[in-house]
């Protein structure tokens, strides 16, 4: 037992290894180390404003300081729980406008233009009427993530919805599925591929949204540190700020490959295992 | 959307499932069942009974046959308009615990006569019963083993056995023990656990065949189910049919374009004809008790005659 949660346990590191550095470990990381002592001395050598361009130590530093002070983890906090109260308002929507555009024609015909419409525009474009609406408080951010996050889920909803495949259906049907049963045992399973790509493709949007509408203006938020850190001329915020979303969408999304290989292990295994005959 | 809603508006509305679900093989006797301790003790020779006394035992039981067709026709138009028979004028009886198989060239409707038969398809002409009820839509009476591979993707191998079961709302536990019986009845008492993406083709099929006997259906359909498979995995296959067949006592309709699968399976064969697909022959080929050899040369005459039947002469 414990050897098997051992050789999962190297199996996740080698997997997280293989995002971040590809096939070739070693060239990597040489890559990266390349980079920061690069920035490290073009920062140092005088010919650029430190304050400008602050070192990676002083970053470093600055970050330090900002997780000691507990004003990181806030702004983490409240970011994480708006994108995750609009991600989940957002998907949830779309899922059920998916599922139920794909299972009821009439429904379709009435809603599709509009929300073929809407889909049109960029969300960003709604950031001002937003606030105008809603105010820089919670609610305006929340919405706008919801809103961002309701359109790939609800694409991929539908599409996966009205593509069921019909041998599918006929073998439920011969085993007894009807109805609601039908729909919640045979053609929303058979559909999550097709929903989970979208819910992956709206983790990005939401990051991207939230950063957004903090910028606008907040209390708290990574967004508003980086806004906020521009008005007080402290670029090595800044930059801490920038590290920290790129570690929070990185992080979403390894979160997410790994919450699927542990609940759905036959997600994306069809193609890729070619089982030998017996 | 069209397909599920054609095959809703299809359901039968009665539900005689409560009581069906009970006995897992009623066919099996008590006794034996005693004497086994488990339905699924391997029991490796065919044996079949005289069909004289199995006739007797069947007009005793129920006056008519388990599955009637009459002047059966399927047409459906092309979307350019014209008007294909896939098959016409089918009149055909089934009786209970035959194996029947339906041969026949490619596109000559012997999957769309299949298709009926578990309620995929409405007639176009004819009358289609099962048991004297007409058959209106798919029935978990009726268990479907289709060519392509169907198990569900998502479910583990034991979800899958267990579908029609869930479907009538048996408790976790029982839905347990009989989904164990049954894959220690195909062979495959180890891989409950596993998902269908980790099995080989063969493998899949024997989980497919167990899912549609869990429901315990009075006729096991079989669409071409081994045609994808590898020629030592199918006549594997073939041989644990035979042998489930003699276990379970199921009535099997069993499609296939193979002439020597026909030959090595069938109590009875049933040929259809190239489109319209018609019956041109209806035999039962082996006498009782007689070994079905490959290589005997009973085997190799009735070869011949179905493929001068089919009109394939010699080859496959």
């Amino acid at each position: 037992m414990n050897t098997i949660a051992l050789n999962t346990l190297k199996a996740r590191t080698q997997t997280l290894n293989k995002r971040i550095f590809g096939e070739n470990t070693q060239l990597g990381a040489l890559g990266l180390l390349a980079f920061v002592l690069l920035w490290e001395s073009v920062s140092r050598s005088g010919w650029i404003n430190p304050v400008m361009l602050p070192a990676p130590s002083v970053v470093v530093r600055s970050a330090v300081d900002l997780i000691a002070s507990g004003e990181l983890i806030r702004h983490v906090l409240s970011s994480l729980w708006r994108a995750f109260l609009g991600f989940a308002i957002g998907s949830l929507l779309g899922l059920l406008l998916g599922v139920a555009m794909a299972r009821l024609p009439r429904l379709h015909g009435f809603l599709n233009p509009l929300v073929q419409i809407f889909r049109a525009i960029p969300s960003l474009a709604f950031v001002p009427l937003a606030i105008f609406w809603f105010g820089i408080g919670e609610i305006s951010k929340i919405v706008l993530i919801a809103f961002g996050v309701f359109f790939p889920v609800w694409v991929n909803s539908y599409l996966g919805t009205r593509d069921t495949n019909p041998l599918f259906i006929r073998a439920a049907a011969s085993l007894g599925a009807r109805g609601w049963r039908m729909l919640i045992f045979l053609i929303m399973p058979s559909a999550f591929p097709f929903i989970i790509a979208g819910v992956r493709i709206a983790l990005g949007s939401a990051l991207v949204l939230l950063v957004a509408s903090e910028l606008t203006g907040a209390q708290f938020g990574v967004g508003y540190l980086i806004q906020l850190s521009q008005q007080v001329f402290r670029v090595d915020h800044m930059f801490v700020g920038l590290i920290t979303l790129g570690l929070l969408g990185f992080l979403f999304d390894y979160a997410f490959v790994c919450g699927l290989r542990k609940f759905l292990p036959w997600y994306g295994a069809e193609n890729s295992h070619a089982a030998g005959t017996h | 959307m069209t397909s599920e809603a054609a095959l809703i508006a299809f359901t039968p509305t009665e539900d005689d499932s409560a009581s069906r679900f009970g006995q897992l093989f009623p066919n099996h006797s008590p006794s034996q069942r005693a004497k086994d301790g488990r339905i699924g003790t391997p029991k490796r020779t065919y044996r079949r009974t005289s069909p004289d006394t199995a006739t007797a035992r069947t007009v005793a039981e129920t006056e008519c046959p388990l599955i009637e067709c009459r002047d059966l026709a399927h047409t459906y138009h092309t979307r350019l308009g014209t008007q294909i028979t896939a098959i016409a004028d089918i009149t055909l009886s089934i009786d209970a615990s035959e194996f029947v198989c339906l041969l026949g060239p490619s596109g000559c409707g012997k999957t769309t006569l299949l298709n009926m038969i578990a309620g995929f398809l409405a007639p176009t002409a004819g009358t289609l019963r099962l048991n004297g009820e007409d058959i209106c839509g798919p029935d978990p009476d009726r268990g479907v083993v289709f060519q392509d591979y169907s198990l569900f993707p998502w479910l583990t191998v034991e979800s899958n056995i267990a579908y029609g079961l869930r479907m009538t709302g048996m408790s976790a536990a029982r839905r347990k023990a009989a989904v164990g019986a049954l894959l220690d009845l195909v062979g495959l008492p180890h891989i409950g656990a596993q998902y269908p993406f980790e099995l080989s083709g063969g493998m899949k099929q024997r989980v497919a065949i167990a899912r549609a006997l869990a429901t315990d259906p009075s006729v096991l359909l079989m669409d071409e189910p081994f045609a994808a498979l590898d020629a030592l995995t199918r006549e594997s296959l073939q041989r644990q049919l035979l042998d489930i067949k003699a276990r379970t006592q199921k009535t099997i309709l069993f499609v296939t374009h193979n002439i020597s699968e026909a030959i090595f399976l069938a109590s009875r064969i049933v040929v259809l004809s190239s489109r319209p697909g018609r019956i041109v022959e209806d035999f039962r080929p082996w006498a009782d008790f007689q070994p079905r050899k490959r290589t005997s040369p009973e085997f190799n005459r009735l070869y011949e005659r179905l493929a001068q039947a089919i009109g394939v002469e010699g080859t496959e």
